[in-house]
């Protein structure tokens, strides 16, 4: 009886929104008015623990936090916030975190309205069954049309527009209002105690004393300290050391009970072995059947990774296991090129992790890289019947045994105000991109569905995006097939040398356009020296491009007395220090900016 | 590489006095010091306080080393503007010197001017203070060039201030000359070359473009509000300079600069041989032999330091004999005869030349240096990419 009413105060709950709407704010405002942290230990963004996450201003990770609210009706409530990441690339481990909840919130901006990503997230809870609440933020500010907000509600989403709660989260307004809207609104929790143990792992990260901890959200059945648990999809079982649950630290408890949310700690060495969406149970009493919609993470973008100076070649490898222990989607493995010698071959779930993974190495590891060209899994048909799987350009074959090449496509859905429509057709076409569908919102928004290569997706097509709609359009994708494509292998030399972490494979159309570009944006980056440098971009032993890098003719201090040598020679060592910065091809210095820039496309033209 | 492990010279005297004065008329676009407008109520209590930073040195313990014991020969007083000083100001700094150290007779003593800054009076109470040289900032010949940089003269204004020191007894005078400026063409470049040679200074400084950080030009290149400097074209103003200097009877001597026979400046030449020398005034360095150090360089503070009698140290620097010894190299390097490296070896205790060939002997392709029998020497392309080589050393 008292779980009943236990349960009856529980409520589950994510927020969602499209990126810059608003939530970390809005996490950050529920966090301090139910006093879950004071306002001296408040700071901006308290769910994002990581440097990286606060600069961007995005979420990486989920977190997940209880909040202790007395509800107006005079009882106390557990309201357990599950923050899910806010990009596309992570968009398994937000349907997965949005399973475990009952309700979300999905917080629009009053200026900018419904856009794809709402969308996008919207479509995932309604999926779930999740009951959402429309939040309109930012109110406050002089551009906000709460009424056109509303209407889109009503017409794009089909929720009633006067159920949306009004929130400047900046101003700290409707915050209460919105709490009682989840005691109000979404259901709690329902599942049988009794049963035996479903739960969800719905993240799980990695704690240098405690080793795994794993998120998770019971559905049935109870979790407590000595149990024997049982993970669905390896078999593997664990005894569990700590149940508990987060109130931004972690805290102990002496069981977790259906319907909560938390952790548990049971010896398990790396996050590899809790895989999200996985299901636990109990192992004497298993449930009959796990939870649906497991997948295993896959990683669609691969690069690899070359430490700048080959000393830290052990450091590199070192650094990735230890970011493996708490980063289970990507992959790596062992890289050789003759121009930046050894490495490691990389999968992400996309752009966006390929640069986060980057950065966490380069600062928490003080490790200085060389990243080559991000390429997509294609599969080849080869002449004598056999299949392979190619990501790395090094990799691929003699193209006059291929029979067939195919590439990854994604099926994108675009939001724009109709003024930019032709604009974003024509980019979308430019990419490769088939249009699907062309749907008018309301009187002035499209929503336009194309399908698209992955390979165009992931160069730069979202700044450009931007860049045609004047900021206005919004994106989001889901994977669709492989199809066949004309695939060529686009090779750069470097004063005559081949440099192998520089080719690419890119569709026939484009290879002409991405070697003239590697070769022109390599001229800009790779600095004078010595002796002149040219660079030439080949495709099938042709020729196609020349840029040179003239000779390096000055490097002189003109004024140099009494004080200056100290000046002067801190200059020399600045200088050094970018030299270790670069990578020696042959006698030619590269900086690492070098291999970046030949990532970035158009972003001058 | 044979063990190296060099020791301290002895023959680092005699040194010379550098006197810094931080004060300008207005503040050139290229100029990276902080200086403010000038406000001559400044000048007494400043004057005063480097008469106090000499008085110091007198009661300074090991520091004093060199500078009580041994005697000067060169006096540089430079800045920002020295010149906009009272005339008398700057003859008090030349006569506390000659009381506080002990000054060679024949002492070089320059004081830098600024066009327009000071006039004939003042030049020949200069002259009868014992003030030998004279070293003008020219920079160009073209309004519109001064105008850009920020010079607060005009091109006549040069010319009228270069004869007054000639009139006032100057028979050695040194030009400063600024070349790679943005908007500057070869070909006006050599329209200024032209005037100078027609006046026939002893001494040419010329000293292409930096951008330092901090000056106004720095934020002028970054924000595209001046074109980018074009290296190339700096590169070849360069060699104009070297070979127009050459075929108007002046050697270049230095990175920098050239003379006429005999008129090299002994001051400069200290820093490029690795001699001790004082440096007195705001931001000023000296080395005393095993110590580099640097004054405050805001002058408030500085002024504000004396006053209580303490040595306006910013920061203070033990030197190593391998410092030295790399110090010895760059410097020495730039000076166009270049090093002889078994004197070098001799006066460092190390075997110089197996320092440098294990440490640039694989540049020897380049054409950067020669290294003929035991002189070392940078070549004119060696010149320009100097640093290519001084990077090996730092």
């Amino acid at each position: 009886m008292i779980r009943d009413t236990y349960m009856d105060r529980i409520r589950n709950f994510s927020i969602i929104a499209h990126i810059d709407h608003g939530k970390s704010t809005f996490a950050d405002r529920l966090l301090q008015i139910t006093g879950v942290v004071g306002d001296h230990e408040f700071h901006d963004q308290m769910l994002d623990t990581m440097d990286i996450e606060r600069e961007r201003g995005i979420t990486i990770k989920s977190q997940t936090v209880a909040l202790p609210y007395r509800g107006k009706d005079g009882a106390d409530y557990i309201l357990n916030l599950i923050d899910t990441p806010g990009h596309a690339d992570f968009s398994y481990e937000v349907s997965r975190a949005l399973v475990s909840c009952d309700g979300a919130l999905l917080v629009i901006d009053a200026s900018q309205g419904i856009q794809a990503q709402t969308l996008a997230n919207f479509y995932m809870a309604l999926e779930q069954d999740l009951e959402v609440i429309p939040i309109i933020n930012k109110i406050d500010l002089p551009s906000a049309d709460v009424e056109g907000v509303r209407r889109q509600i009503e017409k794009d989403l089909g929720l009633p527009g006067d159920k949306a709660v009004m929130v400047s989260a900046k101003e700290g307004i409707g915050i209460e209002e919105a709490l009682e809207a989840i005691v109000r609104d979404i259901p709690p929790p329902r599942g049988d105690p009794e049963a035996p143990l479903k739960a969800l792992i719905f993240d799980s990260h990695w704690d240098a004393y405690r080793g795994t901890i794993v998120h998770l959200r019971i559905f049935d059945g109870e979790l407590k300290p000595g149990d024997i648990i049982r993970l669905w999809s390896t078999e593997k079982c664990y005894k569990v050391e700590e149940t508990g649950v987060f109130l931004i630290q972690r805290e102990p408890q002496s069981k977790l009970v259906a319907g909560e949310v938390g952790y548990l700690i049971a010896g398990i060495k790396t996050v590899r072995d809790t895989r999200i969406g996985d299901t636990v149970t109990l192992d004497k009493r298993p449930c009959d059947a796990p939870l649906k919609g497991f997948q295993l993470a896959k990683p669609v973008v691969f690069s690899s990774l070359y430490p700048v100076s080959s000393d830290d070649y052990d450091e590199l490898a070192d650094a990735l296991e230890k970011l493996k222990l708490n980063d289970a989607s990507f992959t790596f493995e062992k890289d050789h090129s003759t121009a930046l010698g050894h490495g490691f071959r990389c999968g992400f779930l996309g752009l966006l992790h390929l640069e986060i993974v980057q950065e966490r190495l380069e600062r928490e590891y003080g490790l200085s890289l060389v990243l080559t060209a991000p390429s997509v899994q294609y599969n080849l048909v080869l002449r004598d019947g056999a299949e392979v799987i190619i990501d790395n350009p090094a990799k691929y074959p003699d193209p006059t045994h291929i029979k067939e090449a195919r590439e990854p496509f994604i099926r994108a859905s675009i939001i724009c105000p109709d003024q930019y429509v032709g604009n974003v057709i024509n980019l979308c076409i430019d990419r490769r991109g088939i249009q699907k569908n062309f749907n008018y919102l309301d009187a002035k928004r499209v929503e336009l569905t194309f399908d698209l290569p992955l390979a165009e997706v992931l160069f730069d097509f979202y700044d450009k995006l931007k860049s045609v709609s004047k900021g206005y359009a919004s994106f989001d994708y889901d994977f669709l097939e492989h199809r066949p494509t004309d695939l060529v292998k686009v090779d750069i030399l470097v004063n005559g040398e081949k440099v192998d972490a520089l080719s690419m494979l890119a569709h026939r159309d484009r290879a002409y356009d991405r070697a003239r570009k590697s070769c022109e944006r390599l001229k800009k980056e790779i600095p004078r020296q010595l002796f002149k440098i040219p660079i030439q971009g080949v495709i099938g032993g042709k020729i196609i491009s020349r840029e040179t890098v003239s000779a390096l003719r000055k490097d002189v201090t003109a004024k140099c007395y009494g004080g200056d040598i100290t000046r002067k020679k801190k200059l020399l060592e600045k200088q050094k220090e970018g030299k270790k910065r670069m990578k020696l091809v042959g006698s030619v210095a590269i900086p690492q900016a070098a291999f970046l820039a030949v990532l970035k496309t158009d972003e001058d033209e | 590489m044979k063990q190296f492990k060099p020791a301290f010279p002895k023959d680092d005297q005699p040194f010379g006095i550098y006197i810094h004065i931080p004060f300008c008329l207005s503040r050139c676009v290229y100029c990276g010091f902080a200086t403010t407008a000038h406000d001559p109520a400044q000048e007494e209590p400043y004057v005063n306080a480097v008469m106090r930073e000499m008085k110091l040195w007198g009661s300074n313990g090991d520091l004093q080393a060199p500078f009580v014991t041994s005697h000067a020969d060169t006096i540089y007083i430079g800045g920002g503007t020295p010149s906009i000083l009272q005339v008398g100001r700057l003859i008090l700094l030349i006569d506390g010197c000659k009381s506080y150290f002990r000054i060679a007779p024949d002492s070089e003593i320059t004081v830098e001017i600024n066009p327009a800054t000071a006039g004939p009076d003042a030049f020949r109470k200069m002259r009868a203070a014992g003030i030998n040289r004279a070293s003008l900032g020219v920079q160009s010949f073209h309004d519109e060039e001064l105008q850009a940089m920020g010079r607060p003269h005009t091109a006549s204004e040069t010319v009228s201030t270069f004869r007054e020191l000639r009139e006032a007894g100057f028979d050695n005078i040194s030009v400063d000359l600024l070349a790679g400026f943005p908007g500057q063409s070869l070909d006006r470049l050599r329209v200024t070359l032209e005037k100078v040679f027609e006046l026939a200074p002893e001494h040419i400084s010329a000293y292409l473009l930096e951008v330092k950080p901090g000056a106004r030009l720095e934020r002028l290149l970054y924000r595209g509000e001046i074109p980018p400097i074009d290296e190339d074209l700096v590169a070849d103003m360069y060699e104009e300079i070297v070979s127009l200097a050459q075929r108007a009877g002046y050697e270049q001597y230095e990175i920098s600069n050239f003379a006429k026979p005999g008129k090299r400046s002994r001051h400069n030449l200290k820093y490029w041989t690795d001699r001790v020398f004082l440096g007195l005034g705001a931001g000023a360095t000296g080395m005393n032999g095993r110590v580099r150090y640097v004054n405050i360089e805001e002058p408030a503070k500085y002024v504000a330091a004396l006053n209580r009698a303490t040595l306006p140290r910013a920061s203070l620097t033990e030197l190593t004999p391998e410092a030295r010894f790399k110090d010895a190299l760059i410097m020495g390097l730039r000076l166009v005869e270049g090093l002889d490296l078994d004197i070098l070896g001799e006066r460092y205790q190390v075997d110089a030349k197996d320092f440098v060939m294990a440490t640039i002997g694989d540049l020897a392709g380049e054409g950067l240096f020669t290294l003929d029998r035991d002189r070392l020497a940078l070549t004119s392309r060696g010149r320009l990419l100097s640093n290519v080589i001084f990077a090996r050393w730092v």
